[in-house]
């Protein structure tokens, strides 16, 4: 017993945790844990609300095809074949418009 | 290789106090290390970067959890030690992160909330190995402990009977481990400095740690 009547903590009950089973820990284990685990948790950042606006611009059809297929070659969207150019060339291109954040029934 | 998470559901336990303690001491005695902050408050990379005075640190800062679960293998791979330090409460990135452990280290303080967040911590760590197909060894460490107190000593005593497995070192609460955060140096003699020795020895027993951790592992 413990002195000075000090009160024992209650062991707490053993609930399963329902997480989907995977393979050993890499990148995409770690991602399913990230996107399917973790659903109930908050998130650990909260992002700035960032301010977006579309961009139209008319080029020429072969310019398009050919974006298209560098895209496609690339396995990312035409955006982030722009935007990692834009990139390269110096602008100041925000992070997230370099990722591909197209909804995923899209992808 | 070598990838210890500092993680608790509970703020305010220590855990980046231990990860950057860890770190330091690790950089100190020639590892090849890396210091992951996954707490979106970033207290432990800004120490690292600002405050810190002692041999270079690789030191990452990312609280998103889907880069988290990109940058984590990429830094296990690239470095013979990894240390992440998590934010106090369950969100995503410290799920990432202990999900990417090979040893999670829970740090308990002696207060009743403390033992019933480290049961469910080390619960939700243990199924996280589960469910990952991929054991992770789980450990409590008692933090801010008062030798020869009736507190500390029920606290030690509620930790083994609830089953919680538990590192012998124990931190005690001394000053050296606040001025941490201010010198950017490790204490060099007394208590802390014993303690922390004491650490990275039950570490490198039990294998937790690599014998030699100086040799960067080159993904």
């Amino acid at each position: 017993m413990a002195p000075k009547n000090f009160k024992s903590v209650e062991k707490l009950p053993e609930a399963p945790v329902v997480v989907p089973p995977s393979p050993p820990a890499d990148t995409e284990t770690l991602r399913r844990v990230a996107a399917e685990a973790g659903r109930s948790m908050p998130p650990a950042t909260v992002r700035q609300v960032r301010r977006t606006v579309l961009v139209n611009i008319k080029v020429s059809e072969g310019l398009a095809i050919a974006l298209a297929d560098r895209a496609q070659a690339e396995g990312i969207t035409q955006k982030q074949v722009i935007t990692r150019a834009l990139h390269a060339l110096g602008l100041p291109v925000d992070p997230l418009d370099l990722e591909d954040r197209s909804p995923r029934r899209r992808r | 290789m070598g990838v210890i998470t500092i993680t608790s559901r509970k703020g305010g336990v220590g855990k980046t106090s231990i990860a950057v303690i860890l770190a330091a001491s690790l950089a100190e005695g020639g590892a090849d290390i890396a210091l992951l902050d996954a707490d979106p408050n970033g207290s432990a990379s800004r120490w690292a970067k600002s405050t810190y005075a002692g041999p270079a640190i690789v030191t990452h800062a990312e609280a998103d959890a889907e880069r988290l679960a990109e940058l984590l293998p990429t830094l296990a791979a690239r470095h013979a030690i990894l240390i992440i330090d998590t934010a106090g409460f369950g969100n995503q990135a410290a799920m990432v992160a202990a999900a990417g452990a090979d040893l999670a280290l829970v740090p308990v303080t002696p207060g009743e909330g403390d033992l019933v967040e480290a049961q469910r911590t080390v619960a939700y760590v243990e199924g996280l190995g589960r469910s990952t197909r991929r054991p992770i060894p789980v450990r409590v460490i008692a933090n801010r402990i008062r030798r020869a107190t009736t507190l500390s000593r029920h606290v030690l005593a509620e930790i083994d009977k609830l089953g919680l497995p538990r590192l012998q070192v124990a931190f005690s609460e001394a000053v050296a481990y606040g001025e941490i955060g201010f010198s950017g140096t490790l204490p060099r003699d007394g208590v802390a400095a014993e303690e922390i020795a004491a650490l990275l020895a039950e570490l490198r027993q039990a294998a937790w740690l690599p014998a030699d951790s100086r040799q960067a592992v080159k993904a």
